[in-house]
């Protein structure tokens, strides 16, 4: 039998195997449990509905509006904020009526400045985060002229893009996958020169069918065929058509509906009441 | 004087604002786009001041909470002390709110800080010294409760029977009563506030029976107050005769705020909060430094009449007297931290508190939830930026995207088990791609087509650039991606300068011609020889497009070298003649650090209505991954890369992917 080298601390005599244990114990531990912790937390919020659209439409605004149920004043957003409601918060200012389920949900901000996009689009796409629903918040006052409706359209596009890509990521995993849903909410229509919902829903989805034909006939990307990334060459639903229509795309994962409303008189019970479906779902 | 002070989180919401006049939201969107999100600074501002319309816009960050501190003021005035103000509020807007905002995820929170604010304004105007404070009306705009308050003295006719006022103006009336009888003069402004006195001291004042004065002045009835406004009104008057070009002139008490400024820093913001009116704020400014001058005379009913009012009477005044001292409190406490931390970094506290303090320090490297400084991150940081140099971006560029990732990073806090150098390296890789990412869309064939539909007339693009950085080839390459979608193309030679430029079109466009036969494409080459003028040229090529019904017209231009001055003026008037909807500037990814200064001279050429809209990188099959010429073209001007050309092919030409691009310049 070997004699192990032994050491004395603090008066205590100690082995060199304790002593090794214990000083990787004290290492490892913290480590290890921080781990753990950090792998709880980055699971992020549950029930998230995403708010997403062009700058200057009313997001931060209608979400200030469902905490607070009056205008609070707003500036460009340049980052995202997520915040924790209760389904009461979707009922009207004036009815005291207690909501089916209590479970609160999330709203999550996201800045509409065109660098800034890519918190959106990645929030989707990344399948481990919530996103139960995406709310497209868009002026309706501006999109008589056709710059800000290509403007409106194309941050849409890359939109149902995202969702149409996490519904084929999650549908792989699972046997049956609900078509995610998507508002688009015709924000500003108490102005004057504000387009009713349904001329917006057929102006976006003639843009968007240009859109993808253009997409279509254009230059490829710088990179494609290089490293196999296939978002590089995905068109946004049918592939045999340059059509896009709202019933088409459901088959794509994306059930798109669109309402009229405004954050400054108030009117927003058709998307409140759009969001608790989308909460009961 | 300001007009607009902003509170913002970075989420967007306006925590809090008063404003002096209105000022549209626009401009502060302005600043909030140009500057913290696509970061242009203007010309010549250094990143220190931002000007829209008539307003120059300065702003301050809170990085750690996430808060923009903006302040707006008309572009004429100078105010010097506006960045010690932006400074003074931040700290004491974080001393007071910071918790609660971290807590409430960047969204509303309910912040009652007019009074704060107005101390610290009026103080920093009172220092400056200059023309008269605080701008009228408005200022109660945040304020409705005060409002009301304030209504009462708002018109200065009203002076003859105000009601007792509790609250904010007690202390000065009361103290205004001592000197009265001292200075007696003749005055005609109306003077709200003297009548107010009597009452209000009889009332109110009463327990500091020992203040002789303050007994005289509560025998007073309203009757004689006359008088005492009378004395009033010369008495600040005589002491602020420095203000004499005051330009409120009629209003005395303008003058008596004046005198206020040098005697006493804090005393009467209670009362601005209260007040609606120019005037009966600076009453209460002048009065308050009378309460000062008595103060050094009679200590005692001074001191006397603070207890009692702080606890008997309104809340209004004890707010006031309070505030002084809570404010300067407030920012020694956030100055004693900021030294502390400073002191803490420098030299070793204890050995002890050293060494746990360093222990911790060190565990957080690997653990995470340390605290950046900036000098945690300097290390990391220039490891990015030699990184940055060898993948070919100028290093002006390098050094300025350093530096603002730097600042962006300074007050955030690592994750669990993140290096301060992976942290770096994704702020980097962010950075880069919000450089990268147009703010407009680029679908050349959906522009095309909405001009042809819209205005029926052939859309024009032109092609610049340095000599022989592919300005031809690529306008061939473009060429064949049009005839490709069976557009009708004409090539305009407005190279007139260069033997060969037009025979070289040429050739591009018999060649043109016959590999676009089969697709439906029409191509045709429009020349005037050598020699003439380009901007003419240019001109005629497109009003022969529009009718002939082309679809596009694309012109090519002599290259030029960029610090030429001579050759590059003639651009603006190319602009104006041929008026293009697209004017395409070529770079090569093979320059280096004179990217930059190529982009910007070229984007400048073209007269102060036209810019560039966008560049072509060419020859990037030759730099292998070395694409740094991208970023430092696009973050030199803010403009977007529309094509890259990738080889020698007419098919070789490719729209920009900026996730493949950051790719290329992280690895």
């Amino acid at each position: 039998m070997t004699i192990l080298p032994t050491f004395e601390i603090l008066g205590f005599p100690v082995s060199l195997p304790i002593l090794i244990i214990s000083l990787l114990a004290v290492v490892i531990i913290p480590i290890v449990l921080g781990r753990l912790l950090a792998s709880g937390s980055k699971s992020g919020p549950s029930s998230v509905i995403l708010f997403a659209g062009p700058r200057d439409a009313g997001k931060t605004s209608l979400l200030l509006y469902l905490q607070e149920k009056t205008l609070i004043p707003t500036q460009t957003s340049t980052a995202p904020a997520t915040v924790k409601l209760f389904p009461l918060a979707l009922s009207p200012a004036d009815s005291q009526d207690e909501g089916s389920s209590t479970k609160p949900f999330h709203i999550k901000d996201t800045p509409g400045h065109p660098k800034l996009r890519s918190t959106a689009i990645d929030t989707i796409v990344q399948p481990t985060e919530s996103c139960i629903g995406v709310i497209y918040v868009l002026d309706s006052a501006v999109l008589s002229t056709q710059a800000r409706i290509t403007d409106t359209a194309e941050y849409l596009y890359e939109l149902l893009l995202a969702i149409q890509k996490r519904y084929a990521i999650l549908s792989e995993s699972a046997t049956s996958t609900e078509p995610i849903p998507l508002l688009i909410a015709c924000n500003k229509n108490d102005l004057f020169t504000a387009l009713p919902s349904t001329k917006i829903g057929n102006l976006l989805q003639t843009e968007l069918s240009r859109m993808k034909e253009t997409k279509r006939k254009g230059l490829l990307n710088a990179g494609a065929g290089e490293n196999d990334d296939e978002d590089l060459d995905r068109v946004l639903g049918d592939e045999t058509s340059d059509k896009i229509t709202w019933e088409g795309l459901k088959e794509f994962g994306v059930e798109v509906s669109v309402q009229s409303g405004s954050v400054k008189s108030g009117t927003v019970d058709g998307w409140t009441s759009w969001m608790s479906a989308c909460l009961d779902a | 004087m300001l007009d607009l002070f902003e509170v913002i989180t970075t989420s967007g919401v306006v925590l809090w604002s008063k404003s002096y006049a209105p000022v549209k939201s626009s401009v502060i969107n302005s600043l909030i786009s140009d500057v913290f999100i696509e970061e242009r600074n203007q010309p010549g501002s250094d990143g220190k001041w931002f000007k829209k319309d008539s307003y120059t816009l300065k702003w301050t960050l809170a990085a750690d909470v996430g808060l923009v501190f903006v302040a707006v003021y008309q572009s004429l005035l100078h105010l010097t002390w506006i960045d010690e103000l932006l400074d003074q509020v931040k700290k004491l807007f974080v001393a007071l709110y910071g918790e609660k905002i971290k807590t409430s995820a960047g969204t509303r929170i309910q912040c009652h800080f007019d009074q704060y604010f107005e101390a610290s304004l009026r103080s920093f105007e009172r220092k400056a010294g200059g023309t008269a404070t605080i701008r009228p009306a408005n200022a109660s705009i945040e304020d409705p409760s005060s409002d009301g308050n304030g209504g009462g003295f708002s018109d200065g006719d009203e002076w003859s029977a105000p009601p007792p006022m509790p609250g904010v103006n007690n202390t000065r009336a009361s103290n205004y009563q001592h000197q009265t009888p001292e200075t007696p003069y003749s005055s005609e402004k109306p003077n709200p506030l003297i009548e107010v006195t009597p009452s209000a001291t009889s009332s109110l004042v009463s327990p500091a029976t020992m203040a002789q004065a303050l007994l005289q002045a509560s025998g007073r009835r309203p009757g004689r107050s006359r008088k005492n406004r009378k004395s009033a009104g010369p008495s600040s008057a005589s002491s602020a005769h420095a203000s004499s070009g005051e330009e409120r002139s009629p209003a005395r008490p303008g003058n008596k705020s004046k005198r206020g400024k040098e005697m006493r820093i804090w005393g009467e913001d209670g009362i601005a909060a209260d007040a609606s009116d120019d005037r009966k704020l600076d009453y209460s400014a002048g009065i308050s430094t009378d309460d000062e001058q008595d103060e050094s005379l009679r200590p005692k009913p001074e001191a006397i009449d603070q207890d009692t009012w702080g606890t008997r009477t309104s809340k209004g005044d004890f707010l006031l007297k309070d505030l002084d001292y809570e404010i300067d409190g407030i920012l020694k406490q956030a100055n004693k931290a900021e030294n502390s931390e400073e002191t803490n970094k420098k030299g070793p506290g204890g050995l002890a508190s050293g060494l746990v303090g360093g222990a911790m320090g060190y565990l957080r490297n690997f653990v995470g939830g340390k605290t950046l400084t900036k000098e945690d991150t300097d290390k990391a940081i220039s490891g990015v930026m030699t990184h940055l140099l060898e993948k070919n971006v100028a290093r002006e560029a390098a050094v300025q995207i350093c530096d603002s990732v730097q600042t962006s990073l300074i007050g955030q806090k690592t994750g669990s088990f993140q290096s301060i150098e992976s942290l770096v390296k994704l702020a980097m890789e962010d950075a880069l791609r919000k450089i990268l990412t147009p703010t407009t869309s680029l679908d050349l064939l959906r522009e095309i087509g909405q001009v042809r539909e819209a205005e029926e007339r052939p859309y024009v693009i032109s092609i610049v650039g340095v000599n022989g950085v592919g300005k031809s080839t690529n306008l061939s390459k473009i060429c064949f991606f049009l005839l490709q979608n069976k557009l009708k193309v004409l090539i305009a030679a407005c190279d007139t300068f260069r033997s060969g430029a037009v025979e070289q079109l040429r050739v591009h466009a018999r060649n043109l011609k016959e590999l676009s036969e089969r697709e439906g494409g029409v191509v045709e080459l429009y020349e005037k020889g050598y020699g003439k003028d380009a901007a003419n040229i240019a001109k005629d090529a497109v009003s022969y497009a529009s009718t002939q019904g082309f679809d596009v017209v694309l012109i090519d231009t002599a290259g030029r070298r960029h610090n030429d001055q001579r050759l590059m003026s003639s651009l603006e008037k190319f602009a104006k003649f041929a008026n293009p909807d697209k004017i395409l500037m070529v770079g090569e990814a093979l320059v280096g650090s004179d990217s930059v200064q190529q982009a910007r001279n070229f984007n400048a050429a073209f007269g102060k209505e036209r810019k560039l809209d966008g560049f072509i990188i060419s020859k990037c099959d030759t730099v292998g991954d070395m694409v740094g010429t991208l970023i430092s073209m696009v973050f030199a001007t803010g403009i977007p890369v529309v094509f890259l050309g990738v080889g020698q092919n007419y098919t070789d030409l490719r729209t920009l992917n900026v996730k493949w691009a950051v790719g290329l310049l992280m690895s």
